[in-house]
């Protein structure tokens, strides 16, 4: 086997997975190295892509040429749009899929690209070269170049540029009650040696934790007592390259924990390793153990526990909204105080995992160290959670690694562009305590962020860089030209009611679309049938719509960005000396030599900088570059 | 906002705060000179080649205003960028139209420095020059933050709290319902988010209420008080400044109500401050001789004055300084001083340890040293004074803008659906008060929704 590329991504999870894909569009040649080839795109928890703020992420990875989307679409088996009643800026498409369908359709459509090539094994450290060589990349303080990464067995991988995305693998630790286990995931080993070649790097490293629910025999519970949750009667897909998908769905099941069920945990929590000390790492609050729900919320006494199916053909159920880490027995016992789940089967008992991961604010927005040109890191390593959030970044380093490789532009995105760019820009300022997960309420411009405008934001932009394939440039260029056909009738067009009667004011057909309803285009259509020929598909109709609605805000925020932009161009080198800057206040030095903004807006963002503060950043800045010229 | 409305332009007053003959504001932005005629006030003098340009406007339709425009286009500029100078009747409600005007076209009010930080970035300052300024911003910032802490220690800061945790409150309602889909968190209440809006609403109508009784109470003179014994010779010293007769006598407590009248300013300073009001207090000290004079004397109590003058009777061998008003700035003035000085030498010590001024009704000519001392002191405390009203227009109009959005939010929970929009108005208002009493940022969100609900499967 050829061992020699230009781009190597150590972990085949989400993030790697588009890693891979994304340099490779490129035009890098690729290797993914994991511990096992069919474990690629193997779903670790629950079996469902998308979600609020999630669903956005994951059509904004599919604008950008992605993979996610596509393969939810072919491995989707329930698809639902969430918060329809709740806005159109807030609605998020979501969906079940078949876990083993899932993984296989990832590694398939991964290997279609033959520039990718999957290596088995265990990356335990870097390989190093002294001083620049070729074209790869110099590790200046060091003075020298990356050369690849060293297998356990004893082989070396070579490649000019590595991406780290070990998720929850990274020295695991999986604890069932107070046994723990070394482990990635469930029945499949850990990686060891990593965790030291990054800590020879001098970067600062934590633990963080996550929890998963056990797993229910379809059969042992009963439905009859349960709320049925069906798919919506009108499949959205997540892929700007879907067409259609499978009519069928298989519903989920919504049940609810009780007095007893509490009383049970609330007893035994000298068990679980949380509260008996057992784990160092914090874990999220927002999908928290049912054991946290009970201490922290002690005055409710019943939680909603989602049981969804894990395949078509499964015969496995995710409880979702139990996830513990109680020791097995206990998990028996509460499990069968809720109602329908009396004589449920565990298949597979809950555990929570404890990982290591390096803190985010040593990353650059192209997610390379700071300090080790070269080195990117993807997903649960840079202290998120979530699959979703795992592929914006996988995507974006995999991207970033191959355009630096050929001596082009880094691709950022902005926060007013995409929920990546949000989640980035927070990412690298940050020093989490908990998995970082996406939420629609940290992005300040969460108007122009939809999930059905996620292609005008971004298939241009990916497009420039010819990161997206000719199918999906001429499809978006299509659906630009048909959008903007009918936006120009829209205005131009009146309101052939009004026009008819004497007098009467003319009405603009686009001033009618603003005032119906969402989803009431039809009486449009019916005052202007010739709208029919452009052929507006059901999301045409939905983003015509609401930009309509939502015309004067979007104005608004993007006026706010508008004034934001010279800052957000503004860069902060990163070896700035913040303790050389006269009059700046101490509170504000430390916050700034800690987070090392990329920006003079991300400056802003940062705890303790006052608007007095960045004044003087300016006018060192300006010093800074006088003084280089 | 307008369609075409300049990205980011800003405004400021560019003379003093208050009554005077003329006011200039200044405007800077992109695209300004050019643009002008689709932001300047309808019936705007404009010269199509961007000379300056004086005529009339009508205000009101009918009262015509002589009004001047000026342009100074990029890079030609004090900013860099297009400047444009209107030129108007410093009257104050006149001013205010067309700052509303302004902010209605998408401007907004520059903030301290800003116009100086744009000159900078726009190469038009070197580096001493602006560090000097950003030293000057810092100090006026300092000075600022006394002010504020003033007034929000007056009762502003408690009301926008009141609202802001009422509006906190009402986002995290909301935005558990938008981050988390139906089923897996509370059901929201809009009853409650609705109350949420109101009660803000309240607060920051209360708020603005104050803000602008603040602006009555301080908006047209500096006023100053004539204080000291009965008979110190306050009401010749009265008469001699303002020209005007007074009934005198060496009655004490002849002077029993007030009298007030306008200080005329030396020529130099005219417009740089606001007209001066002298106020020839009943004597203070002694006993207050009837009911009448006793009135006169707790009225005094209530009266705000700006600066006072402590007049001491130099021909008075048993004569004290008095303690006059207390926390207003002020100067001793030694009257008499054409007849021999009788004061003991206690009180002449305690006299040279502070300013004083010697004068005589009789002799114009002493008077000149103290209007110059006031002169100084008027100056000094305009400045102060100028950064107090610019708060409180600045204040009014942030609390505008925070009930606005909130109308707005009103208006779209009432509708349903669009629960993204109402965030959206709860989130502009918050971001608007936060400008007065401090930062609010999307993970303080995060923190206390995590607090209040049990969200998450």
């Amino acid at each position: 086997m050829d061992l020699a590329f230009d781009v190597i991504v150590i972990g085949g999870g989400h993030a790697g997975v588009e890693a891979a894909a994304a340099s490779a569009r490129l035009g890098a040649r690729c290797a993914l190295i994991t511990l096992e080839q069919a474990a690629i795109g193997r779903m670790s928890c629950n079996p469902a892509i998308g979600g609020v703020g999630k669903g956005q992420l994951t059509r904004e990875i599919d604008a950008l040429g992605g993979l996610m989307g596509r393969i939810t679409d072919r491995a989707g088996i329930q698809f639902r749009v969430l918060n329809t009643s709740k806005g159109r800026a807030v609605q998020s498409p979501r969906a079940q899929c078949d876990r083993d369908l899932y993984e296989q359709v990832a590694q398939e459509m991964l290997l279609a690209d033959d520039r990718v090539t999957v290596v088995e094994g265990e990356a335990v450290d870097f390989c190093w070269q002294e001083g620049l060589s070729g074209d790869g990349l110099l590790d200046g303080s060091r003075n020298r170049t990356i050369r690849g990464v060293k297998l356990a067995d004893g082989r070396e991988v070579s490649g000019k540029a590595v991406i780290l995305t070990t998720g929850t693998f990274l020295e695991g630790l999986l604890h069932t009650g107070l046994e723990k286990v070394a482990g990635g995931r469930f029945g499949e080993a850990g990686s060891y040696g990593l965790g030291d070649a990054l800590r020879k790097l001098n970067l600062p490293t934590a633990r963080l934790k996550t929890g998963t629910p056990p797993r229910i025999a379809a059969d042992s519970v009963n439905y009859a007592v349960m709320q049925e949750q069906p798919g919506d009667v009108h499949p959205a897909a997540f892929s700007y390259l879907t067409d259609e998908l499978p009519q069928k769905q298989i519903s989920c099941w919504v049940t609810r924990t009780n007095a007893a069920t509490h009383k049970i945990v609330r007893d035994n929590l000298h068990l679980a390793p949380m509260y008996a000390g057992r784990i160092d790492g914090v874990g999220p609050r927002y999908c928290p153990s049912l054991e946290d729900k009970i201490v922290r919320f002690g005055d409710r006494d019943s939680h909603n526990v989602f049981l969804e199916p894990e395949g078509w053909n499964s015969d496995l159920l995710y409880a979702n909204g139990i996830s513990t880490s109680l020791p097995v027995e206990i998990q028996d016992q509460f499990v069968h105080t809720i109602h329908g789940m009396e004589n449920a089967v565990i298949v597979q008992p809950g555990y929570a995992v404890e990982y290591t991961f390096v803190a985010p604010r040593s990353l650059r927005r192209t997610l390379e160290l700071r300090e080790h040109p070269g080195i990117y890191l993807a997903g649960q390593i840079c202290g998120t959670s979530g699959y979703e959030e795992a592929a914006g970044q996988g995507l974006m380093a995999g991207m970033n690694a191959a355009l630096k490789l050929q001596g082009r532009e880094e691709f950022i995105l902005g926060r007013h562009e995409a929920y990546i760019g949000v989640m980035i820009d927070d990412l690298v300022v940050s020093d989490p305590t908990e998995p970082y997960r996406m939420f629609t309420s940290r992005a300040e411009h969460r108007l122009l962020l939809r999930h059905d405008n996620a292609d005008a934001r971004l298939t241009p932009r990916a497009m420039a860089v010819g990161a997206v394939c000719a199918v999906r440039e001429q499809r978006w260029l299509a659906k630009a030209a048909r959008l903007q056909a009918a936006r120009e009738q829209l205005n131009q067009r009146f309101d052939p009611r009004r026009s008819m009667q004497g007098g009467g004011k003319k009405v603009r057909l686009h001033d009618v679309m603003r005032r119906v309803e969402d989803g009431g285009w039809e009486k449009v259509l019916e005052l202007a049938p010739e709208l029919c020929e452009l052929g507006l598909s059901t999301e045409d109709w939905q983003t015509l719509h609401a930009d309509l609605h939502y015309e004067g805000y979007i104005k608004r925020q993007q006026n706010w960005v508008e004034r934001g932009a010279q800052r957000e161009q503004t860069h902060l080198p990163d070896n700035f000396d913040y303790h050389q800057i006269r009059g700046l206040r101490n509170e504000a030095q430390e916050s700034l030599a800690a987070a090392k903004p990329a920006t003079l807006a991300a400056a802003g963002r940062l705890a303790g900088v006052t608007p007095a503060d960045l004044a003087l950043l300016e006018v060192s800045l300006a010093r800074l570059h006088r003084n280089l010229n | 906002m307008p369609a075409n409305s300049p990205a980011d332009g800003i405004f400021a007053l560019a003379t003093a705060t208050g009554a005077a003959p003329r006011a200039v504001i200044r405007v800077s932005g992109t695209n300004l000179c050019g643009d002008a005629p689709r932001w300047l006030p309808r019936g705007w003098p404009i010269s199509a080649d961007q000379n300056a340009v004086a005529g009339n406007w009508l205000w009101f339709g009918d009262c015509r205003i002589p009004v001047a425009t000026l342009f100074f286009s990029a890079p030609r500029s004090a900013t860099g960028e297009d400047v444009v100078e209107l030129h108007l009747p410093a009257s104050p409600p006149l001013v205010e139209e067309i700052f509303t005007h302004l902010q209605n076209q998408g401007l907004r009010a520059a903030v301290a420095g800003e116009f100086t930080r744009r000159a900078f970035l726009n190469g038009k300052l070197d580096l001493a020059q602006a560090e000097a300024v950003l030293d000057l911003i810092h100090s006026k910032n300092a000075q600022q933050a006394v002010a504020a802490a003033a007034v929000l220690g007056g009762g502003l800061g408690r009301k926008l709290q009141i609202a802001r945790a009422a509006l906190v409150h009402g986002l995290v309602q909301l935005e558990a319902g938008l981050d988390f889909e139906e089923g897996d968190s509370q059901d929201l209440s809009p009853a409650e988010v609705g109350a949420a809006l109101s009660s803000a609403k309240n607060a920051i109508a209360r708020g603005k209420l104050g803000e602008q009784q603040r602006w009555v109470e301080q908006a047209e003179q500096w006023r100053i008080a004539l204080v000291g014994a009965p008979n110190a010779g306050k009401t010749s010293l009265f008469g001699a400044i303002t020209g005007q007769a007074a009934l005198i006598s060496d009655i004490a407590g002849t002077t029993r109500d007030r009298l007030q009248a306008v200080w005329p300013q030396p020529a130099e300073i005219r417009h740089q401050t606001r007209p001066w009001l002298l106020c020839d207090l009943p004597g203070v000290g002694g006993e207050a001789v009837d009911p009448r004079d006793a009135a006169a004397r707790q009225r005094l109590q209530d009266d705000q004055f700006d600066f006072q003058l402590c007049v001491i009777d130099s021909a008075d061998a048993r004569a004290q300084l008095t303690t006059g008003l207390p926390d207003v700035p002020r100067l001793v003035v030694v009257s008499k001083c054409d007849l021999p000085c009788q004061l003991p030498e206690t009180v002449l010590q305690e006299i040279h340890q502070q300013t004083a001024i010697w004068v005589s009704a009789e002799q114009p000519a002493s008077l000149t040293a103290l209007t110059d001392a006031v002169v100084v002191a008027s100056i000094q405390a305009e400045q102060q004074h100028a950064c107090t009203l610019r708060s409180v227009d600045r204040h009014c109009r942030a609390l505008e803008q925070a009930h606005e959005c909130l109308n707005q939010a009103q208006k779209w929970l009432q509708t349903g659906g669009n629960q993204d929009l109402v965030a959206e108005e709860i989130r502009a208002a918050l971001m608007t008060l936060a400008e007065l009493v401090g930062e609010f940022t999307p993970e303080d969100l995060l923190d206390q929704l995590f607090g209040e609900f049990c969200v998450g499967k």
